[in-house]
């Protein structure tokens, strides 16, 4: 099947910086592919790569099975990353000049039913709530009906309700066999949008796939962590079963299943040892990229992740 | 490019435009546009006359000069009986004759009221039905010695000289011409009659001098002066002349028929030319702030990078978003124009302007990392263009120099005076292909990487250049592009220093013009070595340095140009375009300059190919090649 999108060996760099350095990707039809990293680690250089705004220095990148600069644009939807229309101008203004400039286009009121702003249309962007002009934008990258879709950061700023009602949209256009390609540092809405994630650092693609697959290889052991108030002798850790470790706030039990936490708990009553918090914390996405990077980057100071951390950096 | 889509988006950025004013800002913006509406109009019929009312005449009522004095704007009448010279008045006329004092001012007055009475008799003869009885035509034989072949008429075609004693007072103006035919002069006309008209309607007849008319008896005198003149006392005309025309210091470009009053004397102070000038410019600065601030803003909120992806083209964008601001202008110019009695001409005439002031504003746009930086930009280039554009125009129908303005055009038109079709070619054309070729920099650099990247300007406008240098021709054709930047700096730099002295002038003018084409020649190509454009091998910058020579060797005889209105004829302009358009000797004609450009242009890359130290050291041996150059050529020209 030939890809809808595809990035072969592209680099750039901008002085010493190296953007990015021989990314190839391969994104089907209809699908949702994420494109995941730390800031600067070259997600927006791709997409732009991609669209054809920055001419890569090498490597090729097809469209629609064309080379992006000879791809058709009406056929090609962006929204960039930090993107703020003229403020005194109402929703249905915006959406009304970017239609516009194509030949055919989406009914502006449609749009702002599916980005959820039908009550808002006639609200100055100045006006809107920085989750709504989020969508506002969103509905400026959809009003051709593009084939292809290039969102970089879309849901930066929106409330969870909105998140999840971009979510919904964008699973709905995918569905109807819109080919998607966003970026995101938000390890959750990569596991829950993309059909495949791309792990991008310092500009190199560290590994792609889907999200399961990629939690299942690198993203490790599920994990049990029990802040005590006091540190346990060696025969205590002793009497747990499985691969224990003694952290500085407590203890840290390797591969423990949810069913089993009570036989913990219940050792650690036994044993009268005092504890403030027990968490279970499942192998994620972004155990995955630690793992695969090797760093940090994506704010997990403590070293302790909970299950829901999926959070925002 | 497709004109819906152009129209579209310049619709957009009017739209957004207007949006973002608030509504304090939109009036104040609409009661300066009224004001200025307003101003040119009240200005043209209320402009104060300069020196209106200089000169005090004691003039009874029952003289019959006392209508001739109350005609004259300077002129002030007052009753000889309430007044004497030693009491405030300038002269007194007393029956035929003028009384003045052994004063600049009081002769001045007297040289005014001559040129009054003579105007006033052209006026009554005008009034005549019987044209012939009106103007006779009289010829007068005046032998006179060779040596006193001295009178230059500088307008040519004018058959003022020292041969026609009647001589034309037709001033510079080409009218004077016809009018001289008609012309009759009286046999004892003194030089000052041969004084140019200080303009207006009447400046082809002013030389007109009535054997019967009252002015014939009250202007000639051939008395001594005397500090204690009294009524009756003549004052001696020709002595007030050479007093007048010794103090003079232009002279040299004014022609030698200067004499008679404070406003003829030297260029008189182009008031009216100034107030034309400056209603027009004013509006430009205004413009854009406006548009500058939409650029700018466009790339800071990255507003553009839809605009990149849609299928509207660069092409579409950039002109789209020009063109609001560009008919924005015209339409100002266009009202303006029409409250003072201009036409499509100065329309026109002054849209190379506008797309000038535009264009320099769109690239200063992309190149300011902050709006700060916009504002400096701006600033500059209100500076710059309107000393390009304005102070020439301050000139009109004064000095060939303002010729280079635009702005000139639109002042002869709403004085009423002809304008040539080369005038308008020349004043036009640099202002055009400065404007095009800006555009094309500026349309090159719209791109993700030009528009959203931070970088400092100079960095920047070494991207814009570098960015067009695919392929070797393209060097030359790019140095062929900037020749109407090097002309227009050339212009400004004569309009610059055209009121040095010669001797200081020139050798500065040589050396700024020297500069000036060897940084044309050369600042594009050090772009390319320092963006990785060009192999820096030696061969490789020789090649590059010669196609850049040879570009503007061919492109600089649009140069050529500058002798539509005869601007190598002065001084001045003959320094600064003459080795451009002439060899040593006929042998030379041409390869002379093609060696100079190659050579001087391979000396600049050859730097260029290292660092931008060497690149400076080139350009400093290249730049003092061409200065010895200039010397050569224009001390040979004499």
């Amino acid at each position: 099947m030939t890809p809808a999108v595809s990035a072969d060996g592209v680099s750039k760099d901008y002085g010493d910086t190296v953007a990015l350095s021989d990314v190839s990707i391969s994104v089907s039809s209809g699908e949702i592919f994420v494109l995941v990293g730390p800031n600067g680690a070259g997600k927006t250089t791709l997409v732009r790569a991609l669209t054809g705004t920055i001419e890569p220095d090498e490597g090729l990148v097809s469209v629609l099975e064309t080379p992006v600069n000879d791809t058709d644009p009406s056929r090609i939807g962006l929204l960039p990353q930090s993107f703020a229309p003229h403020d005194r101008l109402t929703a249905s203004e915006l959406l009304e000049y970017y239609a516009g400039l194509y030949d055919q286009s989406l009914a502006v009121s449609k749009v702002l039913s599916d980005v959820g702003l039908t009550a808002a249309s006639e609200t100055r962007y100045v006006n809107l709530s920085g989750g709504q002009k989020r969508r506002v934008c969103v509905g400026s990258a959809l009003i051709n009906d593009p084939e292809v879709l290039f969102l970089d950061e879309p849901t930066t700023g929106i409330d969870p309700v909105g998140r999840r009602s971009v979510w919904s949209l964008l699973d709905a256009l995918s569905d109807n066999g819109a080919t998607i390609v966003l970026t995101t540092h938000d390890m959750a809405e990569a596991a829950t949008l993309g059909d495949r994630v791309a792990l991008l650092d310092d500009g190199e693609l560290v590994e792609s796939g889907s999200p399961g697959s990629l939690i299942d290889q690198y993203g490790g052991d599920s994990v049990l962590r029990i802040e005590t108030e006091e540190t346990l002798s060696e025969a205590q850790i002793g009497q747990f079963e499985g691969d224990v470790e003694q952290s500085p706030s407590g203890l840290q039990i390797r591969n423990v299943q949810p069913d089993t936490i009570g036989q913990f708990v219940t050792q650690l009553n036994e044993l009268e040892v005092r504890y403030g918090s027990i968490t279970w914390t499942e192998p994620s996405l972004e155990d995955a990229y630690l793992q695969l990077t090797g760093n940090d980057s994506l704010g997990s100071a403590t070293g302790y992740r909970k299950s829901s951390a999926y959070s925002d950096p | 490019m497709r004109a819906d889509r152009t129209l579209r988006i310049a619709i957009w950025e009017t739209t957004t435009s207007l949006g973002n004013l608030d509504r304090r800002t939109g009036i104040a913006i609409l009661v300066v546009l009224v004001l200025l509406g307003a101003l040119g109009p009240a200005l043209l019929v209320s402009s104060p006359a300069p020196g209106a009312d200089l000169y005090r005449v004691g003039v009874s009522e029952s003289s019959s000069y006392h209508v001739v004095v109350l005609s004259e704007p300077e002129l002030q009448a007052i009753d000889p009986a309430s007044a004497s010279l030693n009491d405030g008045l300038d002269i007194v006329i007393a029956g035929p004759n003028v009384v003045a004092k052994d004063t600049k001012k009081s002769k001045a007055a007297a040289g005014v009221f001559r040129e009054a009475v003579v105007s006033y008799n052209t006026y009554l003869m005008a009034q005549e039905r019987d044209r012939t009885a009106a103007f006779p035509v009289t010829v007068t034989v005046s032998y006179v010695q060779q040596s006193a072949l001295q009178i230059e008429d500088p307008t040519e075609g004018t058959e003022t000289n020292a041969d026609s004693p009647n001589g034309s007072a037709g001033g510079s103006g080409i009218a004077s011409t016809s009018t001289i035919a008609e012309s009759t002069g009286a046999p004892d006309r003194t030089p000052l009659d041969e004084t140019p008209d200080s303009g207006g309607d009447d400046g082809g007849q002013s030389g007109t001098d009535e054997p019967d008319s009252p002015a014939q008896t009250t202007v000639v005198s051939d008395a001594a002066p005397n500090e204690d003149n009294g009524p009756g006392e003549p004052v001696e005309d020709e002595r007030v002349e050479d007093d007048v025309i010794s103090s003079s210091p232009l002279d040299g470009f004014l022609g030698t028929e200067q004499a008679g009053t404070p406003t003829s004397i030297s260029p008189p102070f182009p008031l009216e030319s100034l107030l034309l000038a400056f209603v027009f410019l004013l509006p430009f600065n205004f413009v854009i702030q406006a548009y500058g601030s939409s650029v700018i803003a466009e790339r800071i909120n990255r507003r553009g990078e839809p605009l990149l992806v849609s299928p509207a083209t660069r092409g579409d964008i950039v002109v789209g978003k020009a063109l609001p601001y560009f008919l924005g202008s015209l339409s100002i110019t266009a009202i303006i124009a029409a409250l003072l009695g201009g036409g499509i001409r100065s329309v026109v005439a002054i849209a190379p302007l506008a797309a000038l002031f535009i264009a320099a504003t769109f690239l200063a746009g992309l190149l300011s990392r902050s709006f700060k930086e916009l504002t400096f930009a701006t600033v500059t280039i209100s500076v710059v263009l309107t000393g390009y554009a304005f102070l020439p125009a301050v000139f009109a129908e004064v000095h060939p120099i303002a010729a280079i303005s635009p702005l000139t055009i639109v002042v002869n038109e709403l004085q009423g005076t002809p304008v040539a079709w080369q005038t308008f070619f020349f004043a036009t054309i640099p202002a055009t292909f400065s404007a095009a070729v800006l555009f094309m920099l500026g349309t090159g650099m719209y791109r993700e990487e030009d528009l959203f990247t931070q970088r400092p300007l100079p960095q920047k406008a070494l991207d814009a250049l570098a960015a067009p240098l695919h392929s070797l021709w393209r060097v030359g054709l790019w140095t062929g592009l900037f020749i109407p930047f090097v002309l227009v700096a050339e212009l400004l730099a004569v309009a610059t220093l055209y009121l040095l002295p010669v001797a200081l002038s020139i050798p500065l003018l040589l050396g700024v013009i020297a500069i000036i084409e060897e940084v044309a020649k050369s600042i594009h190509v050090f772009a390319g070595f320092e963006r990785g454009r060009f192999d820096p091998g030696l061969r490789s910058a020789v090649s590059i340095g010669a196609i850049s020579g040879l570009g503007f060797f061919l492109a600089e005889k649009l140069l050529a140009i500058t002798q539509l209105v005869g601007l190598p004829n002065l001084d001045l302009g003959q320094a600064a375009f003459a080795p451009e358009l002439v060899g040593l000797t006929p042998a030379l004609l041409l390869f002379a300059p093609l060696v100079l450009h190659t050579v001087t242009a391979v000396i600049s890359a050859l730097g260029a190919r290292r660092s931008r130290r060497w690149y400076l050291l080139g350009l400093l041996v290249a730049s003092g090649i061409h200065l010895a150059y200039n010397v050569v050529v224009v001390s040979s020209l004499g």
